[in-house]
């Protein structure tokens, strides 16, 4: 049972605003309800931090006419109404569903059959993988590409959902976290990654059905200085001038790092 | 009653735009920053690393030739320069009288998180930032000289945000906006009505600069793309500031280089640089300084911070069919030497190089 009259009347103590009688006469009124004095700390708490922060608040506007704008502006609704008994039946059910979901994917997966390439080279189903432009590491020769994209004769087992996903992997690196001198060594460890994947991603390809690898693109892209390097840090070339409104010097990100000059 | 107390906490922390340990961040702060003044203009903040005066700035906060700093209690304290470190852009200024009351900043480290939330104090408070990326290097486009950055987004506001100080949500010092992502590239994160506002703006003839545009906006503020040195490289720089000679000199070859098949191929050799004097020659090919592999420029650029100035390296290089291996005393970088040395740099790279 309340032993206040309304929630203003809280708020008034809190931030005092009634009379010494007044509060001393509703501070031993709360003395017993420890939900009230609950409220009543939580109060104070907010008008303490309001005071931390009155840099930002003008004097006039600290009040409690404020308190009740704000209270009513950020649209004050009443507390939800619990079930408790609702949790002993939501639960079971959740749980139940979740089982039986990861039972229908595992059973899915499980059983489903390889598709047999019919023995031209291309897949029973036709799958489209999007093309990807792939540097080609050092040592890949157009021979290479072209053996690559050559008709396989034997029967072999498609694995495009394999394949798309070397793909995705190649196209965008992993990242890792990089700082300063360990971040540079970062850097260059998943440089180093980053080429080392693609050159599985050729193997792959390679080793593919060839409906597979005839879709990719192994040239290096127009405007690449070295074919092979696989640039994964964007570098930001600074320039002299100073943008007037940001007051700082203005960068442009380089599209292809491998074509910056860096002195040292 | 609780609900409205938690709306209203809600209410007031969309209003100072900060959170509660943000605050206590900012408040904190307060007293290891100072105002740098020039007259009545406030030209951005400087933080206090010594509790004898000594302060850092950034470059672009001093450009205007502030003279003054104004702490947290309200010291007027005239100050001068000592040393300007080139890969931080960081200025070590001292105030001529020992300030009273005041704390010093202390640095971010690994704990302080590579991503997040981050706090930039710009010359009229602070504003929320978030550091987006930890993977960019930064290349100056006249010295050519590389150093590891953060990209960082930062909501836009009336001031320039130049050499704003960043601080992580700890309050400890990460860096400093050093340059800002072009605004041609469409980095400005714009509403439609932002987008009308600029347009207005433009066809009255009014400036087109990126904080002219926020200057009437409605609605959430756009987002600026900045760059600052990564806290590694401010750490640096502070550490060499607080030794006696109050230098963190970086090492240097002498060489301008460009990405090549095992290693760095060398596009100009300095003048009378560590390099020209080892025997480096144009073509040249280095794959290993120091016993440090370099596999790209990144690498290279690494090497600058791994040694010291005076530090005798074994420079491996491939030179035609032969391999040789030259040694080296590595010099320090010199701001005005590396752009006296790089001037003739666009004719001497090739089509679609930098």
């Amino acid at each position: 049972m309340k032993n206040w009259k309304n929630d203003d009347e809280l708020l008034n103590l809190a931030f005092g605003e009634l009379s010494d009688r007044d509060s001393q006469a509703l501070e031993a009124k709360l003395l017993g309800d420890s939900s009230a004095q609950k409220e009543l700390d939580l109060l104070r708490t907010l008008r303490s931090d309001m005071i931390a922060i009155r840099d930002d608040i003008p004097e006039m506007q600290f009040s409690k006419e404020r308190l009740r704008e704000a209270i009513l502006s950020s649209g004050a609704k009443p507390a939800r109404q619990s079930f408790p008994w609702l949790n002993w039946v939501l639960g079971p059910a959740a749980l139940a569903s979740v089982a039986a979901l990861a039972f229908v994917m595992t059973k899915g997966v499980s059983n489903r059959e390889p598709v047999i390439v019919a023995s031209n080279g291309k897949p029973a189903v036709e799958q489209v993988i999007p093309k990807v432009n792939i540097k080609a590491p050092a040592g890949l020769t157009e021979e290479r590409v072209a053996s690559a994209s050559s008709p396989s004769t034997s029967s072999e087992l498609s694995q495009p959902s394999v394949t798309e996903a070397a793909v995705r992997r190649t196209s965008k690196p992993a990242k890792k976290r990089i700082r300063g001198r360990a971040s540079l060594e970062n850097l260059v460890a998943s440089r180093s990654d980053g080429t080392s994947s693609a050159s599985t991603m050729m193997s792959e390809g390679v080793k593919s059905t060839s409906a597979d690898a005839a879709t990719m693109t192994l040239a290096a892209p127009a405007g690449s200085a070295i074919p092979g390097v696989v640039d994964t840090a964007p570098i930001i070339l600074i320039d002299a001038n100073t943008d007037s409104g940001a007051g700082a010097p203005t960068a442009t990100e380089v599209s292809n790092p491998s074509n910056v000059a860096i002195g040292g | 009653m609780l609900l409205s107390a938690v709306n209203l906490a809600f209410a007031i922390g969309v209003r100072s735009q900060f959170t509660g340990p943000e605050v206590a961040t900012i408040n904190n702060l307060r007293t290891a920053l100072a105002s740098v003044k020039q007259g009545a203009i406030n030209c951005g903040a400087a933080a206090f690393i010594s509790k004898d005066g000594y302060a850092i700035t950034h470059q672009l906060t001093l450009g205007s030739g502030a003279k003054e700093l104004i702490t947290s209690t309200g010291e007027k304290l005239a100050f001068t320069t000592i040393h300007k470190d080139t890969p931080s852009q960081l200025v070590l200024i001292k105030t001529v009288m020992p300030p009273n009351r005041i704390d010093i900043v202390t640095w971010a480290d690994d704990s302080d998180g590579g991503r997040g939330m981050i706090l930039a104090v710009l010359p009229t408070g602070t504003v929320r930032a978030e550091i987006t990326s930890s993977e960019r290097i930064g290349v100056d486009d006249k010295s050519r000289r590389a150093v590891p950055m953060n990209e960082v987004r930062i909501e836009q506001t009336p001031v320039p945000i130049g050499g704003a100080l960043l601080f992580s949500g700890k309050g400890r010092l990460i860096g400093s906006i050093a340059a800002t992502l072009a605004v041609t590239q469409g980095v400005v994160a714009q509403s439609p009505v932002q987008a009308a506002n600029v347009q207005n703006a433009q066809r009255s003839g009014l400036q087109s600069s990126v904080n002219a545009k926020s200057a009437n906006m409605l609605g959430p503020a756009g987002l600026v793309v900045g760059y600052t040195p990564t806290w590694e490289v401010t750490k640096r720089a502070v550490a060499g500031f607080l030794t006696p000679g109050h230098k963190a000199p970086t090492a240097m070859l002498g060489v301008l280089v460009v990405n090549s098949l095992g290693g760095v191929s060398v596009q100009q050799v300095d003048v009378d640089s560590p390099a020209a004097r080892a025997g480096v020659m144009v073509g040249d090919v280095i794959s290993n300084i120091g016993g440090k592999k370099i596999r790209d420029q990144i690498d290279f650029a690494r090497m600058t911070y791994d040694f010291k100035p005076g530090d005798k390296v074994a420079v491996q290089i491939q030179r035609g069919a032969e391999k040789i291996t030259l040694e080296a005393t590595l010099g320090a970088q010199s701001t005005q030497l590396a752009e006296h040395q790089r001037a003739s740099i666009e004719s001497t790279l090739g089509p679609g190089m930098y």
